[in-house]
């Protein structure tokens, strides 16, 4: 059956803002909770100051959280590491960027990019490094590889140096692949490409991968299940199908209402809405939603509401919904 | 009726020119544009979308040429407008709004000032008390209060810089305002409250719309006609619905088949594998024809026209000549 | 790069003008007509003060050396103590900016602290004392005092780039992939900061050709080593501006600051080529 593999309990991530006077904080991160199986494509939908990029630098330790604990295999993934700890968990969880040009150093040519994960967790020797470069590349869609060994990232195209990320964390056989908008900076037609190679190397590898994106639609298509987080919080989890066809929290459906969906009638009615995502340094009190909600009672502002369960696996930070 | 075409192209053709060669980032384009309507320009980056809405503004850099076409704005061709003329012109009669806000608006100058300065700029008989009354009412028609007049850019959120863009725009009550990605840099529900409020602005003014964009599935939802555009030419047109329920050409297809749906099943999705050609070095024959799944040899050999398969609707693709749609 | 640096045209300028020196400094024995302090040949002793003649291009000094000679001879001096004080000092630039900047913290605060107190005290007065106290008259004192004066701007610059450089997600990616910080300094943010250190270096060179001559000017130096600068020391102290004795105070000068152009030159030609916006066509 499948295990957890990634679990976060109750992380809070808040930043201080420098300034005259008292200390403020950008609360990127308030209580969040989910867990991850292996195997499953977890998508994490949110817009931005949702927190979802922070979650993704919180697991992979570019920050340390502040509350909860981050587990990963039972293991705590916080604090202190020693050397060698540090080094199976880097090659156990990596990262694909959102942006794929800021995550190629500009000086380097691919193939000494490309060495570098074989390096540094002492995958392969010097006489096999170049076989294993290549047969990485070619899994990634880039044959013949030879080709492309002695480029430099500006002579590839968007999508090419997407690609060459990808083959670079996948090199480490990771279990856990966080993906950070893999696809919101390439074009159009090459989004889907990338997106059915996450599927297709979760299907033959079995690595579970995060997948952070703001598209509900590109969530639906790749993910098993769906976590809505919105200002900092988790406010819906559950399966992708359920979570969209039948969305429980007024965030999530709003998120529903304003994502393009031509196959449904050309005149369909809309959720109106009034506000946008509110200041992290200054959150509303109770439920952070409140205020642009459109069935918000006054108990919403007082207290912030508990995640419940509200079918089989489908929880929502709702109380008054149905 | 003839009277109607606010905006007629016929065989524009601009671009580049490098050391290597010339780059046609619009070559041969042709299209009209109706009085009121809203016209989308799809296309993903480099197919010249974004060469076309400058040129059309005549904010070309300087090293960009247009080397052949006509552009009739009202009968007027905006090629080869004096300087007196086009100054008339620009904002009054079309105006811009640009992708990004943030680089478009004066970060030192009070919003308000930035609406009276535009009015003043291009009407500069009115007094700056006109000037302020009709910049206060173009900021309630984007819905943004008159208590944010005072204030700067960077005290305003994405969304409401983007606001005030449009009211910019619209505060001349042009007849054209061409947006080049007004929402990409959006994050989803601010986009639809923008796009909303477009659409409804737009009819109640009756102005036209280019707009100019790489989310298709956004563009089928509001747009009246739809243009895709690939490597500098017009590939399909037609009214937005016909386009989408039946795209003719494979790239549109293509393009079609990389939005997965919110809702019905979900089948394979595929996108489509390689890139667009380079400008300096253009294929003989049809230039999707590296990257189309049904190609011929016709298509390696000779260059498509753009032809039409009814009275609204056309494509670029020789698969149609015999019906094969 | 090393192509689009040889493609420009103030590069080339720069290097060939300091080329040309280093060639001059090179071949000295087979340039210079004389020795630098040879006062007298076969056919009797120099005249002394002697304006530019046939037998004596440039003239002589009141001592009756050959000013071409010594011009010649002068350029080893300049040259080596000008780009030996610009490498020590650029590298010791580099190291602490680098460390500064990557690793933050504690020890960024104590090494900007530091490199603060270096920026604040006026370099020219710090430079004229310090080699005053120092007991040695030379070479050497001029490259050490020069360059623990001189590291300070680089550092800070240094420092701040590699902030920088160090936010970009690449730095970030080598981060989670496990590399080792060490190797993220020298092999993640050291290769994209190469047009900065090129340019701190030849600002170091010029200011330690200019430190050098100044020094040397006031008498800090070796008088008695044949430098630019101590021709200028010497042309001074006999009055040469006063007696109009343009041959002896003008080539030294204008060697200085033609040595300097150069320098300047290839500077103006890194700026161009790692700012698009500012390179011509």
């Amino acid at each position: 059956m499948s295990e957890t593999i990634l679990e976060l309990r109750n992380v809070t991530k808040h930043f201080p803002v420098r300034g005259l006077g008292q200390k403020r904080f950008v609360h990127a991160m308030d209580g969040v909770s989910f867990s991850l199986n292996r195997g499953e494509i977890l998508s994490v939908v949110g817009e931005s100051g949702s927190g979802k990029t922070t979650t993704a630098k919180v697991i992979t330790r570019i920050y340390e959280s502040d509350a909860g604990s981050v587990v990963f295999q039972g293991k705590p993934v916080g604090g202190k590491l020693k050397h060698d700890k540090l080094l199976e968990y880097r090659s156990q969880v990596q990262m694909i960027f959102q942006d794929p040009f800021g995550a190629l150093n500009p000086t380097h040519t691919i193939g000494s990019i490309m060495e570098r994960p074989f390096v540094i967790h002492k995958l392969a020797g010097r006489k096999e490094l170049e076989a294993r470069i290549k047969d990485v590349l070619v899994q990634v869609g880039m044959d013949p590889p030879e080709q492309y060994m002695q480029k430099f990232p500006h002579e590839l195209s968007g999508g090419q140096r997407q690609r060459v990320n990808i083959a670079r964390a996948i090199a480490v056989d990771p279990l856990l692949l966080i993906a950070d908008e893999p696809t919101s900076m390439l074009d159009v037609s090459i989004k889907m490409i990338i997106m059915n190679m996450i599927k297709r190397f979760r299907d033959e590898k079995g690595i579970s991968y995060l997948y952070i994106t703001h598209d509900l639609a590109g969530a639906r298509y790749i993910a098993d299940r769906i976590v809505v987080m919105y200002a900092g919080m988790v406010m819906e989890t559950g399966p992708a199908e359920e979570v969209i066809s039948g969305a429980h929290h007024p965030y999530t459906r709003l998120l529903k209402s304003a994502a393009p969906q031509p196959e449904a009638n050309f005149n369909r009615a809309r959720l109106t809405t009034k506000g946008e995502i509110p200041s992290l340094i200054d959150p509303p009190s109770g439920c952070r939603f409140h205020p642009r909600c459109p069935i918000a009672r006054s108990e919403c502002s007082k207290l912030v509401p508990e995640i419940r369960e509200v079918s089989a696996g489908h929880f929502s930070r709702c109380r008054f919904s149905s | 009726m003839v009277d109607d075409v606010l905006l007629r192209i016929t065989n524009l053709e601009a671009g580049y020119r490098l050391r290597q060669g010339m780059i046609r980032a619009v070559d041969g384009i042709s299209l009209d544009l109706m009085k009121g309507e809203f016209l989308g320009i799809a296309g993903e980056s480099g197919c010249g979308k974004s060469t076309l809405a400058y040129t059309l503004m005549g904010l070309l850099e300087d090293n960009a040429e247009i080397t052949g076409g006509e552009v009739l704005f009202k009968g007027e061709n905006l090629l080869t407008l004096s300087r007196n003329r086009a100054k008339e012109i620009r904002w009054v009669d079309i105006s811009m709004v640009f992708q990004s806000a943030m680089n478009a608006l004066n970060p030192v100058l009070k919003i308000s000032e930035q609406l009276t300065d535009t009015v003043l700029t291009h009407l500069p008989g009115l007094t700056k008390a006109k000037a302020l009354d009709m910049a206060k009412k173009a900021l309630a028609l984007v819905d943004i209060s008159e208590d944010r007049l005072d204030a700067y850019p960077h005290q305003l959120s994405g969304g409401m810089k983007q606001r005030v863009m449009i009211a910019m725009a619209m505060i001349l009550e042009p007849d054209l305002i061409i947006m080049d990605e007004p929402t990409t840099a959006l994050d989803v529900v601010v986009q639809r409250t923008i796009i909303d409020k477009i659409s409804d602005l737009q009819k109640q003014f009756n102005f036209s719309v280019i707009f100019i964009t790489h989310d298709l599935s956004l563009l089928v939802e509001i747009s009246d006609k739809l243009v895709i555009m690939y490597s500098g030419q017009i590939v399909e047109s037609g009214p937005a619905e016909a386009v989408y329920r039946h795209p003719a050409h494979p790239y549109t297809r293509g393009l079609m088949n990389s939005f997965p749906p919110l809702s019905g099943p979900l089948l394979e999705f595929g996108g489509i594998p390689g890139r667009p050609p380079n400008f300096l070095d253009l294929p003989e024959g049809c230039r999707f024809y590296p990257r189309c799944p049904q190609r011929k040899d016709i298509c390696r050999q000779l260059p498509p026209e753009l032809l039409p398969l009814d009275e609204v609707h056309s494509a670029r693709c020789h698969l149609l000549k015999d019906g094969n749609a | 790069m090393l192509k689009l640096f040889i493609e420009n045209r103030k590069a080339l300028a720069g290097v060939i003008i300091l080329g040309l020196f280093i060639l001059m400094a090179l071949l000295a024995p087979l340039l210079a007509p004389y020795g630098p302090k040879q006062d007298s040949d076969e056919q009797g002793r120099f005249p002394l003060m002697a304006a530019p003649c046939d037998a004596h291009p440039l003239g002589t000094t009141n001592a009756g050396y050959d000013i071409l000679s010594q011009l010649i001879y002068g350029s080893r001096v300049t040259l080596t103590v000008g780009i030996l004080t610009g490498l020590l000092t650029s590298f010791i630039s580099l190291a602490v900016g680098l460390f500064s900047g990557y690793l933050k913290g504690a020890a960024d605060d104590v090494i900007s602290f530091i490199t603060n107190i270096f920026l604040v005290i006026p370099s020219l007065p710090l430079v004229i004392v310090v080699a005053s106290y120092v007991p040695m008259r030379g070479v050497v004192p001029i490259i050490v005092v020069l360059s623990l004066t001189g590291w300070a701007w680089g550092a800070r610059v240094v420092r701040a780039q590699v902030m920088s450089v160090g936010e970009r997600e690449f730095v970030k990616v080598a981060e989670v992939m496990g590399e080792n910080s060490l190797v993220i300094v020298f092999r993640e943010i050291l290769p994209n900061i190469i047009s900065l250190v090129m340019a701190i270096f030849f600002t170091s060179t010029i200011a330690a050709i200019i430190g050098e001559a100044t020094l040397e000017f006031i008498g800090l130096g070796n008088v008695s080593t044949v430098t630019w600068g101590t021709m200028l020391f010497w042309a001074q102290n006999n009055a040469a501006l006063l007696m109009n004795a343009w041959w002896w105070f003008l080539p030294p000068g204008l060697g200085i600051g033609l040595l300097g152009t150069s320098f300047a030159l290839m500077n103006f030609a890194i700026d161009e080529i790692s700012n698009p916006k500012i390179r011509k066509r």
